[in-house]
């Protein structure tokens, strides 16, 4: 790649930014939602009697701060795969594939700026009203670059999948189904709303190893444990799953570019 | 120096054979398991031409030509079955982000610009992707700002511009990087007829100021004359004709059709040269062979001889042009390069 593609990228990448900056009602919509979740769920831990789990330290607060990781990345990052298939489906992928720079480079940087805008937003947001209902914040400061790093790794991955799933268009029309089996996995064995530390063995175990849980769990266990072991494994494991899933998106885009090519636009 | 080379360039799409219905008995699941034949349709067949550089080469023929498989196979958006071609010293499908630096593309009908963004943003965007230097750049714009009139048009959302607006930016996008070859698939395709025109007046300056290389696409024969000096014409993937715009000018443009809406009820002309091809209650259609009289020479009379309220004269439809080739029988013979 060279220089001025990554100079391209950035513009890309604060496109994405002013987009998201621009989308007020979209940005007060997500927020609305988020925080309306995060009460509905605070309500639920308050009644539950969350003593009979046998796990002492996970009180509602716990939870809550929980919830408001995952959940961030989550409405952060939205339905993106939605620009690929349209723009596979209408053609336009076609402008974007005869220039210099690659199609679906360009594409994540955009969404990699205008998440960045959301999560911010919602990170403020999660914790002003976190802040106004437990009366605290439950994650230790020490532990906050380790969990920024983490929820950046966590909502690239995400998008990683996005991408694979709007290139999913090129052989399937509309990949909407693919899209909710994924996104089913990724809540379940994600961990979005209990932490896999609740899950019987051997499923937690199985689910903290999978690439779910490296894109919605990892930030969110540093509340359970914050151990140095459990951190850099844990972060560990999300740039592992990086690796594997970034190898697996340039594939896909690739054999999708070869789809293109042999059977047209 | 050629900046296209195509030789016996050929593109077949394979699909599969919808199942006839009934074909199958036990079901419809038996039916959907049951593979279904692969078909080859051949879309482009065998096509060679070559295009000097500064040329500006019309690409015209009927929808489902050929032609902007052609036009994708040149850009490297997609892969020949067979054949070689090289644009600008590379080959296309092989060299496409190389390629893209030095030439400019407009799909007619495929925006390359962002929707929601004002003009110049895409233009800003366009000018990092294709490394541009801001000076040069700023240079490029006020140039083709000036020469597209879309000066008053850069501030504005790509979404508020009309057709014909959006198009003459896409255009100016496609030149900023100063290309040397602009390949443009259909850009006048659902514009009105001012817009088109505007369109075919700001590309023929341009391309004769900048000495840019054109090859156009397009299925009408209007885009053609105000352009390009050279014809290629292709119908079912098959070259049929590559001619001087002068000569086909001459052996198949020389027509034109023209509708009369006159204040009379039953209006008569007589002027040799013209035909009556329809006359109608307050209407007269003619057949004007522009060979043996002008256009305006044809205008004169009818103004002199009724009292006209409108006149409407169009180009012969691109279908009638081939036709015509076909029965005439040159096509083949006219083309030093064809071999399909």
């Amino acid at each position: 790649m060279r220089r001025a593609d990554i100079g391209a990228l950035l513009a890309f990448a604060l496109l994405g930014w002013h987009r998201a900056a621009a989308d007020r009602a979209g940005g007060l919509g997500r927020l609305a939602f988020y925080w309306l979740i995060l009460l509905i769920f605070w309500a639920l831990w308050r009644a539950t009697p969350l003593q009979e789990l046998g796990r002492p330290g996970l009180d509602a607060a716990r939870l809550f701060w929980y919830m408001a990781v995952t959940e961030c990345v989550v409405i952060a990052v939205g339905f993106p795969y939605r620009e690929i298939e349209r723009a596979i489906l209408s053609g336009e992928i076609a402008a974007g594939l005869a220039r210099p720079l690659p199609y679906a480079m360009a594409l994540l940087a955009e969404w990699i700026g205008g998440c960045c805008h959301r999560l911010l937003l919602l990170g403020a947001g999660g914790i002003a009203i976190g802040l106004w209902i437990t009366g605290g914040i439950a994650i230790p400061v020490a532990v906050l670059p380790a969990m920024v790093l983490s929820t950046t790794i966590a909502t690239l991955l995400v998008l990683l999948c996005h991408l694979q799933l709007g290139y999913a268009a090129a052989w399937v029309g509309s990949p909407a189904p693919l899209f909710w089996i994924w996104q089913k996995m990724t809540f379940v064995l994600g961990g979005l709303m209990i932490p896999l530390a609740l899950y019987p063995e051997p499923f937690g175990s199985l689910a903290e190893a999978s690439p779910f849980a490296a894109m919605i769990f990892a930030p969110a266990s540093f509340l359970l444990d914050a151990s140095s072991p459990a951190i850099a494994g844990t972060l560990g494991l999300q740039l592992l799953w990086l690796i594997v899933i970034g190898l697996m998106t340039w594939l896909v885009e690739r054999a999708a570019a070869a789809r293109f090519a042999e059977r047209g636009i | 120096m050629a900046d296209i080379t195509v030789e016996e360039l050929s593109k077949n799409f394979r699909m599969r054979r919808p199942a006839a219905n009934g074909r199958v008995k036990a079901g419809a699941l038996a039916r959907l398991l049951t593979p279904r034949p692969v078909v080859e349709l051949p879309a482009v067949s065998s096509i060679s031409f070559a295009v000097a550089a500064g040329e500006r080469v019309a690409f015209i023929g009927p929808n489902g030509a050929g032609k902007s498989t052609t036009l994708k196979m040149l850009t490297g958006i997609l892969r020949p079955s067979a054949g070689r071609a090289e644009v600008a010293g590379y080959v296309p499908w092989q060299q496409r982000r190389q390629l893209a630096r030095r030439i400019g593309i407009v799909f007619g009908q495929r925006s390359q610009l962002w929707y929601t963004l004002p003009v110049r943003s895409s233009f800003e965007l366009l000018r990092r992707i294709y490394d541009v230097d801001r000076a040069r750049h700023r240079e490029r714009l006020e140039r083709l700002a000036r020469t597209f009139e879309i000066g008053g048009l850069l501030d504005r959302p790509v979404s508020e511009l009309s057709l014909g607006q959006r198009i003459r930016c896409e255009i100016a996008a496609s030149l900023l990087h100063g290309p040397g070859l602009l390949l443009l698939d259909e850009p006048t395709i659902g514009l009105d007829v001012t817009a088109k025109a505007a369109l075919r007046d700001h590309l023929g300056e341009m391309s004769r100021a900048e000495g840019t290389t054109v090859l156009l696409t397009s299925h009408d024969t209007g885009d053609i004359e105000t352009i390009c000096d050279r014809v290629i014409v292709i119908d079912h993937g098959r070259l049929l004709l590559d001619q001087p715009l002068e000569r086909l000018r001459r052996e198949f443009l020389q027509h034109r059709a023209m509708t009369l809406v006159t204040a009379e009820e039953h209006p008569r002309l007589d002027i040799p040269g013209v035909a009556v091809a329809a006359a109608e209650p307050y209407r007269l259609s003619l057949n004007v062979d522009t060979a043996r009289m002008p256009v305006e020479k044809v205008v004169a009379a009818a103004l002199a001889q009724l009292s006209l309220r409108d006149i409407v004269i169009e180009n012969p439809p691109l279908e009638e042009v081939i036709k015509a080739i076909y029965r005439d029988g040159i096509g083949r013979k006219e083309m030093p390069h064809a071999t399909g």
